[in-house]
């Protein structure tokens, strides 16, 4: 699954990193969340818990940008042993069009539990925000889960049927022959069912970069597909840096999936 | 390289997504997740897409944290957690 090439490419090239949202998330959140959230466990829960137990979340958004989701981790434990009963996410998502939600907006969720709990044990339910997504696209927070950066993509996605984003552009496929194609140094490797052609391309300024092409070697068409490129120095072996190719169809139109035999290229590297 | 070599490098599969909404590939990175997601994304809003990401219940993906509190769950949570997830409507008013 990784086959090494041989091929070289100059480290000027190696510029900063493309996880854009993933940094951001990393860089803000130690600072305190705008969105503060309690959560308890209640045993006398009636509307729509036939258990009559679960879990009461309180939210409140003190934040200056309006906000556009928001995911919660919520832990319920027992105080006394320490133990991890269940865990829990709490995630809401707006389309572009609606509104947003704003500073001092306060809202309650109420979890039914199906988990058996010992009648008088202390139960506590930690709740930690892990990521939020404003408006404007920013993100605050760790972002530890994966579900998380499910949410963001989710809302990425759904704005590309409403306006063209400059992820979109990042994430959308060149079609050869247009783009930079691999020409000297060429690696040919086939994983999976794709066939990747690698190699140095010259930007206008004749700057030495890697360009990748892939072809779709299944019979099925493929909607997209994630590849990473990790480069080393060739005399140590160190590692330098990675980067993370997402190549994918952006509307939704099985005309424009990578069909059989077909060829999507990327952005040089 | 500073003395003007070039860097050697591998390249990784992470994840494939098929039209049939099979997939292929280890999915370790975050940017396989948010592949995922924009999928979803992607399906939940383009009607006319015969994309296999669709959540079942779409417009659960379009809520309001203070309208409907059972809209306000999607369901893909709802595979990935162990617990009933029926919700009451204990919600305090939103603020003029």
């Amino acid at each position: 699954m990784r086959p090494k090439a041989t091929v070289f490419l100059m480290a000027m090239v190696l510029g900063p990193s493309v996880s854009l949202q993933t940094t951001a998330a990393q860089d803000d959140h130690q600072k305190s969340s705008p969105l503060s959230v309690t959560a308890q466990f209640s045993t006398v829960l009636s509307a729509g818990c036939n258990s009559g137990k679960g879990m009461v979340v309180q939210l409140h958004y003190t934040g200056a940008q309006p906000l556009r989701g928001y995911l919660v981790r919520l832990v319920l434990g027992d105080s006394l042993t320490g133990k991890v009963l269940t865990e829990q996410v709490i995630q809401e998502i707006r389309d572009l069009r609606e509104p947003m939600i704003v500073n001092g907006a306060e809202w309650t969720r109420t979890f039914c539990s199906i988990v058996k709990t010992t009648e008088g044990a202390p139960l506590t339910v930690t709740a930690k925000v892990d990521v939020l997504r404003f408006a404007d696209g920013s993100i605050w927070g760790p972002a530890s889960l994966p579900v998380s950066h499910q949410l963001i993509g989710t809302m990425d996605g759904m704005d590309f049927s409403a306006k063209t984003t400059d992820l979109e552009r990042y994430v959308s496929p060149i079609l050869p022959p247009v783009g930079p194609v691999p020409l000297e140094g060429i690696q040919f490797q086939t994983i999976g069912p794709l066939r990747f052609v690698s190699g140095v391309w010259r930007d206008e300024g004749g700057q030495q970069m890697l360009a990748v092409q892939a072809t779709n070697v299944a019979a099925t068409p493929i909607r997209g597909y994630v590849f990473t490129a990790s480069f080393f120095d060739p005399t140590t072996a160190n590692h330098i840096r990675r980067v993370t190719t997402k190549e994918l169809e952006t509307h939704g139109n099985p005309n424009d999936y990578l069909l059989p035999g077909a060829t999507w290229v990327a952005g040089a590297r | 390289m500073p003395d003007g070599t070039l860097a050697s490098y591998t390249i990784t599969l992470d994840l494939v997504v098929f039209a049939d909404g099979s997939m292929f590939g280890p999915k370790w990175s975050s940017e396989s997740d948010e592949v995922l997601g924009m999928f979803q994304g992607i399906d939940a809003a383009n009607p006319s897409s015969k994309g296999t990401f669709r959540a079942k219940k779409p417009c659960e993906l379009n809520i309001n944290p203070l309208d409907d509190p059972v809209a306000s769950i999607p369901d893909f949570i709802l595979s990935t957690v162990p617990l009933c997830m029926l919700l009451a409507g204990n919600r305090k008013p939103h603020p003029p």
